[in-house]
This record gives structure tokens, sequence and C-alpha cells, in this order.
């Protein structure tokens, strides 16, 4: 029986391969997106074995540190499975652009590319606290080599909040970890399903602002920005997309399952919250004037309408979170690689030097407005279907929320057609014109087009992915929902 | 008893607080190890007339103790003294705060 | 026939994926061959089903099929589904026959243009857009229609992307549209937390359950939907920018489609908004004044597109007139007619544009009357559509809806009554001001440096521009033969299933009335107009800069709309979102968190610092007083 463990080993023993062996520049990249290739292609196996109505499945339980009571605890549910594939394919295209964009020791960056995906997996698929504890954090050792070796000119500071920010944080988690995993009531017992409802409100918050910080939600998004705009488009891409999830994540299958009674009553802090941010972000991403900086901002308030969608205990924000988690992973890892891509052709993603792109460069155009209208919840598109999900739950919570939420998509639009512009529209001034680049196409665009096509197709059959996800969902949150009375 | 302990008790306060304004005053380290003597013989008194009234050698033994880490103490501060005397330092504890944050 | 109409759904799609992917092999001509094909070939399945339809008994023209669930969540279903009965048969026909006559009159009008194929590609995908929108069987359908002709619209406005101008208009008509989306979609929302449904079928059978209150929240909220789309007060101010685009697509989406979504929706919601009356009077007051601000602003417009565009905006207040009162027969009726008078005077304006090589403004024009006499006769026939002259279509269906306001004989009823009128004399008034200045009067030294050559050289504009403009005069002009009052009644007929709770029709006799009337009051806005414009005459000039000078500077700044709106909302947020960017989240997000921590626990630090300043005098100091606080405390404490 193949289990979860096989997904998280294959890339990380990778990883340590080529990092050892000295392969030839090319032949490393091209191993790395081959192995990424296969763990992709064993999710879309497991996708096809997994029932949706059958709990947490594919699972992997041996003792690990026995003292301690430790256990290797991996298994996937609906959720999980679905942000696994979302790691699997956004690793994919990360490599397939850092090939094409021939970073220098590129088995190192391929490697470490490898390294966190096999930690991310491991994130969504712990059943254990001491084994998420290790995805959680381990994660962050290959993507700040990543960001401090490959970034672009302030990396070192990026990297150095980056790390203030997260390792307090943790910090915190650990505690709130060592908490739950000592006073099991069996003797020392890390194990998640042990850990249900004995927690109390300090390890609630110990978590909470761990995860908090992770996704961000506000206030504590401040780090992101540099860490996004110094780091390598395919670098950024992992971090918004699929990092960033780790914590929403955290949110809707740790947080929410194992303090359901602080969960209930603590749900309007992060609902408010969540609101917040989602406004606040998509108002600063209006204001921005670099491709980077819109993408991250509106990262942003995408996370933050996420943890909106989660905490409102219900249905349709659970379900809608779950989706809008792979959406908008999706699209922001698609979107920083366009951006990636713009600034390897044209040397800058700034909106004064850009412009009038669109002459001569069809496909640039199409993919920039797919991602634009996408990023902005076109009705008919997947991420429209997730949005409107949650702003439904929203609504059904509290009418005003789902007023106050709607109105927010109308300044998704102002943004993200304010991109559209900088980039494609008015004339061929600054440096398109004085260095007029090719259009995306070959390596780039093979990078970028599986993000767009799978959109498309969660766009035509959302109902293909809810389907599969509700009822894991459902899980999650009923224990917390029934708290809270509903 | 002609003199009363109140007496001793006087008597060694007013000792005590002569050398902790001396201590305090005095720049010179000499002068200060000087007082520091004046006021741990001012304690010595104090013990001594203690164990005088409650009955028992404990404050005597203790007053003992006390003069001879006294002693060892006087050694290293003179020591120091001298070593400063033969760099030519001045001899001013004011001056010297290089230990400063 | 349901399969027909999955068929006309499916072929504009089909058309832009054709020419998404093998468009630049195909000839510059092809691509505009190719679409208008795949136009007729929806046209004649929309026909077909039409027919099919009409075969039925009355009482079985309501056909529902789901293809597959589109979205669901709990107990919230979302299913792909059509719903055909006559409204949309009729909207059928509509979009894929006045669409594929534009789409041809397109492949003269865009001859020439670099990126011809990327046109007929958005304009099939627009026309699948409006085709979902109206072939919807649920209400998050029709919002996903909805948005996808937003998307359209922009990128059709903005089709010449290299024009800033262009591109500024393009954004704010998808804006202005987001804020009608997020009215829809929160009534949407309301519906489905009080019916427990999102389609049509479950909302129309339930729509009696709900409180007058709950009825007119949620009706309000499509209105404000409706309102956007169709560029009606107070959601208005993007529509005359919206002439940046092409002419075709003002042609297409601005007269005869997209900007009559709202009066589709508010006639498909019939069930709901008859729950609503006090809604139903509101739409009926936006209407009246909306036709008359429009009308007004109309007169004064020197570009000719823009006159065109402030008369679309008037026409369709009167269609908003025509279901407020309940008529919604006669709102679609006009919607009907509407489309074919009002495409044909954009493609009319499109052939006077190329003509003068690009020339929109009506004072380089005059005198076109010899020149193009094809296009000036079926301008004549478009304008005295438009005004209601009988026995042209317009009247017709214009009429209806005034008889209706007659016939209901309320206070709204003779507001729009009189409304109507006083509009149809402005109606009068800057049509004919608009055929006098184009086609009368001298030539502008511009027009006859640049026309003559053109014209005897092309002639007035290739056969693909000409044969849709004819057949279009030829509809403006006999379609009103189909709703005669007292003789034939093929619209209200066909349309009166689709409101199961009745609809206002006026009698005979206040329809003959009423067109009498109509027509003469359209008459008399023709001789204003002439009197005025007809010859050359400072008369105009003299009342704009004397008498009328606050009300003709009111006008050409369109009401002031667009300066109360970048007021209202544009500077707010863009301060808001730099006051916010700047100074908060700069300093208490992001320099705070990291850079902060670090100064302020240095700064602490350097306060504290100051105590350690090396004089052992100073600790003996303070071990002193320390000791001695100390001995105080338990002394007076008392041990």
């Amino acid at each position: 029986m193949i289990t979860i463990s096989t997904l998280i080993a294959v890339p990380a023993i990778a990883a340590v391969v080529l990092l050892v062996i000295p392969f030839a520049r090319q032949a490393a990249g091209y191993l790395a997106l081959l192995v990424s290739l296969a763990v992709l292609g064993g999710v879309i196996g497991f996708i096809y074995r997994f029932e949706p109505a059958a709990g947490y499945q594919f699972a992997d339980n041996v003792s690990w540190i026995e003292p301690l009571g430790v256990r290797w605890h991996v298994a996937v549910n609906g959720v999980s499975l679905a942000m696994i594939a979302v790691t699997a394919l956004v690793t994919t295209c990360a490599l397939g652009f850092a090939l094409w964009a021939k970073r220098d020791r590129s088995h190192a960056s391929a490697a470490l590319i490898l390294m966190t995906e096999a930690f991310l997996i491991l994130v969504f698929a712990a059943r254990d606290l001491f084994a998420f504890y290790v995805g959680f954090e381990g994660m962050l050792i290959p993507l700040l080599i990543l960001l401090v070796v490959w970034g672009g000119a302030g990396r070192k500071f990026a990297t150095l909040q980056v790390i203030a920010y997260t390792a307090f944080g943790t910090l915190l988690m650990l505690l709130g970890i060592l908490y739950l995993g000592l006073t099991a009531p069996d003797g020392p017992n890390f194990d998640m399903a042990t850990a249900i409802g004995r927690g109390n409100d300090w390890v609630f918050f110990a978590f909470a602002i761990a995860f908090a910080i992770k996704s961000p939600l506000f206030p504590w998004h401040g780090w992101v920005l540099p860490a996004y705009r110094q780091a390598s488009p395919e670098v950024a891409a992992v971090l918004s997309g699929v990092a960033s999830k780790a914590g929403a994540f955290a949110f809707l299958a740790v947080l929410v399952p194992l303090f359901p009674a602080q969960a209930a009553k603590y749900a309007w802090v992060f609902i408010a919250l969540g609101t917040i941010g989602f406004l606040w972000g998509s108002l600063l991403a209006f204001r921005q004037r670099d491709g980077r900086g819109v993408v991250a901002y509106s990262s942003i308030a995408q996370m933050s309408f996420i943890v909106l969608g989660i905490f409102l205990l219900s249905d349709r924000g659970a379900t809608g979170a779950t989706f809008q988690m792979v959406n908008h992973a999706l699209v922001s890892a698609a979107l920083f690689l366009v951006v990636g891509w713009l600034e390897t052709q044209v040397g800058s993603d700034s909106f004064a030097k850009l412009g009038g792109l669109a002459r001569r460069r069809p496909v640039l155009a199409t993919v920039s407005i797919i991602l634009g209208m996408a990023a902005l919840a076109v009705p008919g598109s997947s991420v429209f279907a997730s949005e409107f999900l949650i702003m439904l739950g929203a609504f059904e919570y509290r009418w005003w929320l789902g007023v106050i939420v709607s109105l927010g998509v109308v300044l998704a639009a102002m943004y993200m057609l304010r991109w559209i512009s900088a980039i494609l529209h008015d004339r061929e001034s600054g440096l398109a014109g004085t260095l007029n680049p090719p259009d995306l196409k070959q390596g780039a665009l093979m990078a970028i087009l599986p993000l767009v096509l799978v959109l498309i197709g969660l766009s035509i059959v959302p109902a293909q992915f809810t389907d599969r996800v509700d009822a894991s969902a459902q899980e999650l949150f009923s224990a917390a929902a029934k708290e809270a009375g509903r | 008893m002609s003199v009363g302990i109140p007496m001793f008790l006087a008597v060694s306060a007013i000792l005590f607080t002569i050398g902790l304004i001396g201590v305090l005053l005095r720049r010179s380290p000499l002068t200060i190890l000087l007082s520091l003597e004046i006021m741990l013989n001012s304690v010595n008194l104090t013990l001594v007339a203690f164990s005088r009234q409650v009955g028992g050698s404990d404050g005597q033994v203790f007053a003992l103790v006390v003069m001879g880490i006294a002693a060892a103490e006087v050694v290293v501060g003179l020591g120091l003294v001298v070593a400063m005397t033969r760099r030519s330092m001045v001899l001013d504890t004011d001056e010297l705060r290089t230990l400063n944050g | 026939m349901t399969e027909l109409v999955w068929i006309t759904l499916a072929l504009p799609l089909v058309g832009v994926a054709l020419l998404a992917i093998f468009g630049n092999k195909l000839p510059a001509r092809g691509a505009g061959l190719l679409a208008s094909l795949i136009m007729l070939a929806a046209f004649g399945a929309a026909t077909v089903a039409l027919i099919l339809l009409a075969s039925k008994p009355e009482d079985q023209r309501q056909v529902t099929e789901t293809a597959w669930t589109w979205l669901s969540a709990g107990d919230f279903r979302v299913g792909f589904d059509i719903w055909f009965d006559q409204l949309t048969a009729l909207m059928l026909m509509v979009v894929t026959g006045v669409g594929f006559l534009i789409h041809v009159f397109s492949i003269g009008y865009m001859k020439g243009d670099s990126q011809e194929r990327r046109f007929f590609a958005y304009m099939n995908m627009f026309v699948f857009s409006m085709l979902v929108l109206v072939v919807s069987g649920n209400l998050v359908q029709l919002l996903i229609g909805w948005g996808l002709v937003g998307l359209s619209s922009y990128l059709l406005i903005g089709f010449w992307h290299h024009k800033t101008s262009a591109v500024k208009a393009a954004k704010k008509a998808f804006i202005m549209n987001a804020i009608g989306d997020v009215g829809l979609a929160v009534g949407i929302f309301l519906i489905f937390v009080d019916l427990g449904t999102v389609s049509y079928s479950g909302v129309f059978a339930s729509a009696n359950t709900l409180s007058e209150t709950q009825a007119s929240i949620a009706c309000l909220l499509l209105l404000v939907g409706a309102l956007a789309k169709s560029a009606q007060i107070p959601l208005h101010t993007w529509l005359p920018d919206a002439m940046e685009g092409p002419t075709p697509v003002s042609a297409l989406i601005h007269a005869a489609t997209m900007v009559t979504a709202g009066v589709y929706l508010i006639a498909r919601m019939n069930p709901l908004f008859f729950y609503a009356p006090k809604v139903l009077d509101l739409i009926v007051i936006i209407g009246v004044v909306g036709l008359l601000m429009a009308g007004a602003i109309a007169i004064v417009q020197t570009d000719i597109k823009r006159i065109i565009a402030f008369s679309t905006m008037s026409q369709i207040a009167y269609m908003f007139v025509g279901v407020g009162l309940s008529a919604y027969w006669a709102g679609i009726f006009h919607l009907f007619t509407h489309a074919f008078f009002k495409a044909l005077l954009f493609m009319g304006a499109g052939l006077v544009i190329h003509a003068l090589n690009g020339e929109q403004d009506t004072r380089n024009m005059g005198g076109l009357r010899k020149l193009m006499p094809k296009t000036y006769f079926c301008f004549i026939i478009g304008g005295l559509a438009l005004t209601g002259i009988f026995p042209f279509s317009g009247g017709f269906s214009k009429d209806a809806i005034l008889g209706a306001g007659l016939h209901v004989d309320s206070t709204i009823g003779w507001i729009a009554y009189v409304g109507g009128l006083l509009g149809a004399l402005m109606t009068g008034i800057y049509t004919f001001r608009l055929i006098f200045l184009v086609f009368h009067r001298r030539m502008s030294p511009y027009a006859e440096k640049v026309a003559p050559p053109l014209i005897k050289h092309h002639g007035e504009g290739p056969s693909s521009m000409l044969w849709p403009v004819y057949i279009l005069a030829l509809g403006a002009a006999f379609l009103g033969l189909l709703q005669i009052p007292g003789v034939t009644h093929v619209m209200s007929s066909w349309l009166e299933p689709i409101s199961p709770y009745g609809m206002v029709e006026a009698t005979a006799g206040q329809e003959w009335l009423t067109t009498l009337i109509g027509s003469v009051v359209g008459v008399i806005g023709i001789i204003i107009a002439a009197h005025l414009y007809l010859r050359e005459n400072d008369a105009p000039e003299r009342i704009r800069l004397g008498r009328g000078r606050l009300i003709a500077h009111a006008l050409e700044r369109r009401c002031y709309w667009d300066n109360l709106y970048e007021w209202m909302f544009e500077r707010p947020t863009q301060w808001a979102a730099s006051f916010l960017n700047r100074d908060v989240d700069a300093t208490a997000f992001r320099w705070l968190p990291t850079d902060g921590v670090g100064t302020i626990t240095a700064f602490f630090g350097r306060s504290v610092v100051v105590m350690q300043n090396g004089i052992v005098r100073s600790y003996a100091l303070v071990f002193a007083v320390g000791i001695a606080g100390f001995l105080l405390y338990l002394l007076v404490r008392g041990t």
C-alpha cells in the first residue's frame, strides 16, 4: 500500500541526491523536473483512488521518538489532498521556470525547491503535532536559503525580516505543541487526534498567532512584502502560492478541529481581522507601482479572505475557503511567474517603465488578461465560484458582512485592471519600446500554461472539486460549529 | 555593666556611618579601603556586643571570621593599589571608569 | 429542441476557440467571414428553436434542462441550465440576428485594422456571454453571463489599447459594471437565504412566501445590477465614454444587446418583482428621469456617436418605464424594435465616419445628403422610428409603453405618460438635429476635402457594410406591424405567458390616442429641430451663450454626474489607499514589527545604560540607598 510517505520521501531523497552528486548543469534541472512530475503523477493517482466520504486515508502511523510519544503519523483527507495536489503542480511549474531561467548552481536551487516540496507535503499530511512542526518549520529552511542566495538586491534584509517575524510565531507554536503533547492523559502523546479539545485559550492563541503570521493574516502581513519582492520568481511563486497556504490550511485543519470551543468563541476576532485584511490589502494593492507589489498585496488580501471563510464555521465558508486556497495558489503562482518573466525580459517590473506590451505579443496579452480576470474573480471563473461561496457564507453569518466583503471585489477589479493596463496598454513607452522583448513562449510559457489550464478546467466544472472536498471540510469544522450553536 | 548595650550599638552605628560616608565621598582607593575597614570593624563591635548580651560565643566567632575576611580583602585591594601605582595610573576611582556601558 | 439551444449557445464559443487557436493562420478577411458564418448558423438554430417552441401549445412553452452541476456546497447547488421560453426565444433571435448583421458590417468596417482577428474573437465571445445570460435558468448562471458580458465589453471598448482614452473608458465601464455585479450578487445571497434556491423555477414557485420588505430589498439589489448594465441613473456614466470602442461595438453592445440586459432581467424576474410594487414604481421614476435627462444632454452633444449613445440611454429608460409599469411585453417589444433602429443609426454613423476617414465631430460634417444618399435614407428611416412617428416600428413600441401608463391611470402612470411624451419631443429634436447637422447645411471644410475622393473611390461603403444596414432599415420600418393596436397582437400574446401574474396592456382606443399624440409631439420636435438646425443659423449659439447658459453648461458637463462620482468615490479611495499605504501600513505593519522592535529596544537600552557609568562610588551609593530603603521598609512594616 503506497502511502503519503512516499510523496514526502521521493522529493526529499531526490533533493539530497542533487545536492551531493555533481550533475551537469541542465541535467540537474531536468532531473528535478522529472522527479516533481513523478510526484504530480503520484498525487493524481491518489486523487483517483480517494473516497470523499471516508475521512483520512492513505495513512502511515509508526512510532518515531518512543520516549516522547512522537509518531510518524501522516494521512490525507479531501482538503489536505487538494493542497498536496496544488503543491505538486506549483513546484513542477516553478522548477520548469527555474530550468528555463538558467539559474547558476541550478542543482542546488532545484534541490532546495524539491526539499521545500517535501516539507510542504509533510505539513499538509501530518497527523502528529511533532511531524507537523517539523514540516512547518522545516519548509522555511530551504526557502530562506533560496531567498538569500538567489534573491534580488534587498535579499539579505528580506531574509532577516522573514526569520525574525516567523521565528517569533513558531516559538509560540512550539510552546503550545509541547504543552499539548506532554500533558496528554496517557503519557506523552503528540497525535492530533488525542489533542482535540484539551487546549486552553493561551494555547489556542499561541497556535493562532503562529498560523496568522504564516498565512499572513492582517495585521501580521508586513514580512511578506520584502520576501515577495526580492525572491526569484519561482521562489516567490512557491512562497505565495503554497507556503502561505500552509498557514491557512493550518487554521482549517489543525486549529479549528483541535480547539473547537475556542474557535467558536473567538471566531469573530478572525472574521474581523480577515475582513479588514481583505479590504486593506485590496486598497493598498491599488497604490503599488510595481507588478510584484500588486500581486503581493493581492495575495495578502486573498489570504485574509480565506481565513475569513474558514472562521465562518459553515459549509459555504469551509468549502469556499479550501477551493479559494487552491485557486489562489494557481493564480498567484502564475502571476509571479508572468511578472518574473517580464523582469527577465525587460529588467524591471515598475509600472513607470512598462506599458504597451500587448502589441505583437498576443500570448502574453492573452495569458495576462486570463490571469488578471481570474484574480479579480470574473463571474464564471473558479475564483468567482470560491469567492461566491465565501461571500454567501459571510452573508449568511451577518448580512452586512456579506455586503462589505462584496464591495472588496470591486476593489479587486480596480487594482487588477490597473495591473493589466500598466503592462499591456497605452503606448509602447519605456523599456518595452527600447528593448522590444519577444512574446511569451517556449520554456516560460510551458511553465505557466499548466496553471492556466487547470484554472480554466476548474472554472468549467468547479463541482468536480467541491464535491470531493465538501465532506472532509465538513468534518473539520463540525465540532466548532456545534460549539457555536449552528 | 556601667555602659549598656545601647551605648555599644550607638558607637557601632556612628562608626558604620562614618565608614559609609567615607566610602561614598572619597575618591582615593586607599581611603575607600580604609573606610571599608571602619565599616567592618563597626559590625564586629555590634556582633561582640550582642554576643555578650545574649550569651554564647556565636557572635564572637563570627567577628573573628569577619576579621579574617577583611584582612584578605585588604590584601587584594592594596595589591590593586600597588599595581596601579606601578603603572603610574591616577589613584582616583572617578577616573577609572572604562567598564561603563 | 433544447439541443438547438445548446448549439446556439456553443457556436460562438467554438468561434472564439477557432479564432484564438488558428487565428493567425487565417487570412484577414477569413476571420470576419468565419465569425459571421458562425453567427448565421447560430441565428438559424435560434430561429428553428423558436419555430419549434411556437408549434407547442401555449401552456407548454417553458422548457428547462440542466447540463451539469456547476457548483455545490451543502444545500447550495448551481447547475449549468437553460430555460427556454418565449422571452428567451425572442432574445436569442435579437442577439444572434442583429449580431449577425453587425458581424457582417464589421467585415467592411474593420478592414485594414491589423487586429481584425482579435476583434472577431472578442465579438464572438461577447455573443457567447450574452447568450449564457439570456438562456440561464438560475440566478448564478445569470450572474456569470452578466460578468462575462462585462468582460467582453471591457475588451471591446478598449480594443484600440494604445489609445489611453479607450483604455480609461474600458476600465470605467468594467468597474461600474462590477458595482452592479455586487448588487446582483448580494441580491442572490438574500434570495438564497430567504428562499433556499437560486434556480428560476424554485424562486418563482416560492416567491409568494416573501414579505414585501424581503421582496423589495431583493428586487432593489437586482435593480442595482440592472441599472449598471443598462446604463441608467445613477450608474450610467460609463456609457458615453464607451463610445471609444469601434462603431460596430457600439452598435452591438451599447444599443442592441448588453445594455438591454437590465430590461431582460426585470422582465425575466417579474414573478419576484410582482411582490415589490414600490420597487416597480421606483423603476418607473428612474426611467422617466433618465429619459428626460439623457434626451436633454443629447441635444447639446457634438460627437455623432455620443448623441446616439445618450439616445440609447434615453430609450432604455423607456423600456424601464415599460417594465416598471408591469407592461413587460411592451418593454421587450421596444427592446426588440430599438435593437433594429438603434443599430441602424449606429451603423449609419459608422458609414459616415468611414467616409470621413474617422471624423466623429458633427461640427466637421454637413451637407452629406448628396454624397451619401443611401445612408441618408436609412438615417431618415431610423430617425423616424426613433422619434416614434407612425407607422414606423419605434412608434408602436414606445406608444405601447406610454399607453400602458395611460391605462394604469395612477400617479405613476401619468408621470410615465407625460414624461414619455415630453421625452418624445426631445427625441425628435436631438434626432433630427443630428440628421440636419450631418446631412444638411453646408459641408464643413474638412468634409469637403476628405469625403468626395473617398466616396468616389469606394462608394458609400462596401456591400458588406450596406446590406446589413438595408435589412435593419426594413426592420425599423415594418416591425411595428407586429403589434398594431386592435389589429395584430403578435408581441403581446407571445410574451404574455411569461408573466404568471398578468401584464398591463392598454386598450386599442388608448393606444391609438397615444399614437396620435406621440406622433404629433414627435413631429413638433422635428419642426423645432428644423427651425434651429436645418439651415445655417446662429439661434442655437445665441441660446447657448445667452439665456440658456446655465442649462447648456450643465448639459454639456452631462449634468455633473462624472464630477460627483469623482469627488465621492475616486478621490477618497485614492487618498485612503495612499494614506494607508504610505503612512499606516509602511510604519505600523512593515517597519514596526521588524525594524521597529529593534529600534525601540535599542532606545530603551540606551536610556537605561546611562546608569552604568563605571564609577564605583555611584554603584556603592545605589547599594546604600537600596539597603537603607529596604531596612526602612522592614521597620515601617513592623516585622
